[in-house]
């Protein structure tokens, strides 16, 4: 499929914003908007040259955020960058430079949290209750960061430093320079994680750093070599899975699968795997993923190949390929038991099919259309050539043998729906 | 009709219900692929493989373990992974670097290891539980896992002794979560390594090593080894083996008794009849034995593949080979004589299979077989009669046989 192509991006990152993808063009010192066929749509010129790729970038919602390369080969800087009058604007720099860490990282994202205000506030208020029926705030905010109110009515928001926050009222530092009503929007970042090739100087392990978004302090470091080679992250809160509720997540591409991490687990623990089709049609070979960005239940991928039905693609350029959160039949796996039968029409194998979807987890209620291969001789059983999966995504049926010696090949089938 | 099925790049897995699992040095990856050969899921590792591709694997219910060539041919590494929270996480390492005494370069390992159940619940916080079966493989120092549980937890625990039964045992520590009555329980006693040394000699053998200890318990001294590519463990219920391919069988050596009790042929013979199709792995699921093959031989034509693929045969006695003789072969062709037809039936472990039917047919127009369907009795054998023709002529018996269980 020669035209499978669709954004043309020539740099290996991106962000998506209501429905546009950005990318950092440092060669035309531009802020580029696509739409999903790869038009430009629009472009923002930057107030600061560059003169480094960006490795990497996000969008917190208000701001985007930038990681390139630093003065040397340890150092990375991240920058934020805010858009204002058509100009994209530098607002802050985070330098990472320590003797005692090498910073090696492809990959970094932005912990950030998207809130309405409870109640209605006027110019000059200091105090605003966040959220309806809550307690506390989705996550961290502190003395000495910025929540962002609004657009309100007229199109007006402004950012403002936190002076202190109890539970889910914040009281800033400045007053209010514009009013709001009930359930207009509020939105802040905290953190930064970066995925590092090297915990502190050692590059035989990765390690994920939880940095200050606002001092660029080191506040944790979480060793593994699962955090090593990364090179796509993305946060956002993900309500998929419906038995954890709504997680803030910090997400991630580590070999084909893309994993879920909850942040506000003290161990950083993970809470889903989703398999994703960026293995080459030689199965073997991984795909990279450059970059990814969640919206809603789609995921976007940045790659330069793409396997479609069994054939591999390759551009010049990146382009995105989609998937989704919804559930999926990702795989059908068949067991027979035993799996060696008598050749006399009499022998009888049981055959489980186990259907799963793309985490993984069992899809329930799903037919399972059971068949033989036309050229075998055997046959599958009367009134069990149509199945639905059980509660752990199981169904059975049983097939019976010919009389002829042969390798058999059951198939099963089941639809999406 | 295409003869692969799951398509392996590396010649080592594990099977697990249906699914297959191989180690990825090149991606640090654990795979997970349906029978035909579908990637249906991966788990990253969290530490790298480095460069030496996994030689050998294994899975005890809950651990995955790899072997590794060290950082020479004659050292081994041994580790330990555990699935969690979908990324494969490295849980321990056996390092067999050789000695002035001991060399090991290995070609394969097998995991003996022992599934069972809790006989009662275990509550948190309690340092006693009892085994429904294989108690009797514990040792003061064996580390058994339990779970999951009704909340999906496992955890692992260290007997340190017998109490009051001899299924009852003391832990080391208290249990941090409940577990119920007969929640699923996992423990591995020895690895049994293939090596092409004994100690420190050219000679093949077979060394068991202590998971309680990680030393040496004892070397078997076998120069077959030296050709062994593959092995693995069989818990057959009432004994335990250690399976491994030697040329054209499957080997079955009795781990209490340290004999081989059966042999078992497989098909894995070129279409030439002499050339031997290596097999890289074997796994027991059921009562299937899996090889991997990168080669296989289907109705007299050899297939060969750039990829790994399983081969199947059945550890329950299945109809292998059937013999059939006659006496006297020579009749007068008078209507009246009578020769006798004696078949033998044997499985693939050539013992003899009892109560099998044996279908006879003859070519004969007038000459007829007294019985056409007769059943195998205690030695694999039936017996029927051929009664002569009235034309002089060479008469063909067929005997056909198949089994119902």
């Amino acid at each position: 499929m020669s035209d499978s192509d669709n954004l043309n991006f020539r740099k290996p990152h991106m962000t998506f914003v209501d429905g546009y993808f950005y990318m950092f063009d440092n060669d035309t010192d531009m802020l580029l908007q696509k739409t999903d066929d790869g038009v430009t749509s629009f472009s923002y010129p930057f107030d600061t040259l560059m003169s480094k790729t960006m490795d990497s970038i996000e969008h917190d919602g208000v701001n985007f955020w930038s990681m390139e390369d630093g003065s040397d080969s340890n150092v990375k800087v991240i920058r934020s960058w805010y858009i204002d009058n058509y100009t994209c604007k530098l607002k802050t720099t985070i330098t990472l430079s320590n003797p005692a860490h090498k910073f090696d990282s492809n990959a970094f994202t932005v912990e950030h949290y998207h809130c309405t205000i409870s109640g209605g506030y006027t110019t000059g208020d200091t105090i605003i209750t966040v959220g309806k029926n809550v307690d506390t705030l989705p996550g961290d905010l502190q003395s000495g960061m910025a929540v962002t109110i609004g657009p309100n009515s007229d199109g007006k928001q402004e950012t403002i430093n936190v002076q202190y926050v109890n539970d889910n009222v914040i009281t800033l530092a400045d007053p209010l320079e514009y009013s709001y009503l009930d359930e207009d929007n509020l939105q802040y970042y905290n953190y930064l994680w970066v995925f590092n090739n090297a915990n502190g100087t050692d590059t035989s392990t990765g390690a994920l750093y939880k940095i200050n978004a606002y001092s660029g302090s080191i506040l944790a470091i979480y060793p593994g070599g699962v955090y090593k080679d990364i090179m796509a992250a993305t946060f956002s809160e993900i309500t998929h899975f419906t038995e954890f509720g709504a997680v803030n997540s910090l997400m991630y591409v580590k070999a084909s699968n893309l994993l879920f991490v909850n942040v506000h687990s003290p161990t950083l623990d993970y809470y889903g795997s989703m398999a994703m089709d960026t293995i080459k049609s030689d199965e073997v070979t991984i795909i990279p993923v450059y970059d990814i960005a969640v919206y809603n239940k789609n995921v976007y991928r940045l790659q330069k190949y793409a396997t479609y039905y069994g054939q591999t693609t390759g551009w010049s350029n990146y382009n995105y390929q989609a998937a989704t959160f919804n559930q999926m039949v990702s795989s059908i796996g068949l067991v027979a038991s035993p799996n060696i039968i008598a050749a006399n029409e009499v022998s009888v194998s049981s055959i489980t099919a186990r259907v799963r979807d793309q985490f993984s987890q069992p899809i329930v209620g799903r037919l399972v259309y059971f068949s033989v291969d036309g050229a075998n001789e055997g046959s599958i059983v009367s009134g069990q050539t149509i199945v639905n999966t059980d509660s752990n995504g199981e169904a059975l049926s049983t097939y019976t043998a010919g009389s002829k010696a042969e390798l058999v090949k059951i198939l099963a089938r089941v639809d999406q729906t | 009709m295409s003869y692969e099925n799951i398509r392996f790049p590396r010649d080592h897995m594990a099977i697990y219900d249906g699914d297959f699992f191989y180690f990825d040095e090149r991606n640090d990856t654990l795979n997970r692929k349906d029978c035909d050969g579908a990637t249906s899921f991966v788990y990253p590792l969290d530490t790298t493989l480095g460069s030496n591709k996994v030689k050998s694997m294994e899975y005890d219910g809950y651990y995955f373990w790899t072997m590794q060539q060290g950082s020479t041919s004659l050292d081994s590494i041994i580790k330990k992974w555990v699935i969690d929270n979908f990324v494969c996480t490295l849980v321990d390492v056996i390092d067999l670097s050789h000695t002035a005494e001991n060399k090991f370069s290995c070609s394969s390992f097998a995991l003996e290891f022992y599934n069972t159940k809790l006989v009662t619940t275990v509550s948190k916080h309690s340092s006693i539980l009892s085994l429904s079966t294989y108690y009797d493989k514990v040792s003061p120092g064996t580390i058994i896992t339990l779970g999951p549980n009704e909340d999906g937890m496992y955890e692992d625990v260290t007997v340190t002794g017998t109490l009051s039964s001899p299924n009852t045992f003391g832990l080391d520590f208290y249990t941090f979560n409940t577990y119920q009555e007969n929640t699923n329980v996992y423990f591995s006693k020895s690895l049994w390594l293939i090596n092409s040394f004994t100690y420190n000699t050219a000679k093949g053998s077979l060394y068991k090593l202590s998971l309680i200890t990680k030393q040496i318990e004892y070397v078997i001294e076998d120069d077959d080894f030296k050709y062994v590519e593959t092995n693995c463990f069989y818990n057959a219920g009432n004994s335990q083996y250690i399976l491994y391919v030697l040329n054209t069988s499957i080997r079955f050596f009795n781990i209490e008794t340290n004999t081989h009790e059966e042999s078992m042929i497989i098909d894995n013979l070129e279409s030439n009849s002499s050339t031997v199709i290596p097999v890289k792995d074997i796994k027991v699921e059921a009562d299937s034995i899996y090889r991997l093959q990168q080669k296989a031989n289907y109705y007299g034509i050899v297939y060969s593949w750039a990829t790994y693929n399983y081969q199947l045969s059945t550890i329950r006695p299945f109809v292998d080979s059937i013999s059939m003789d006659v006496y006297p072969k020579i009749l007068p062709s008078n209507g009246i004589n009578v020769a006798e037809i004696m078949v033998v039936v044997r499985d693939q472990f050539d013992n003899p299979l009892k109560l099998k039917p044996v279908f006879l047919q003859d070519s004969d127009d007038i000459g007829f077989i007294t019985s056409e369907t007769v059943y195998t009795n205690l030695f694999g054998t039936a017996i029927s009669y051929y009664k002569a023709g009235t034309v002089p002529n060479t008469i063909t018996l067929n005997t056909i046989v198949t089994q119902y269980d």
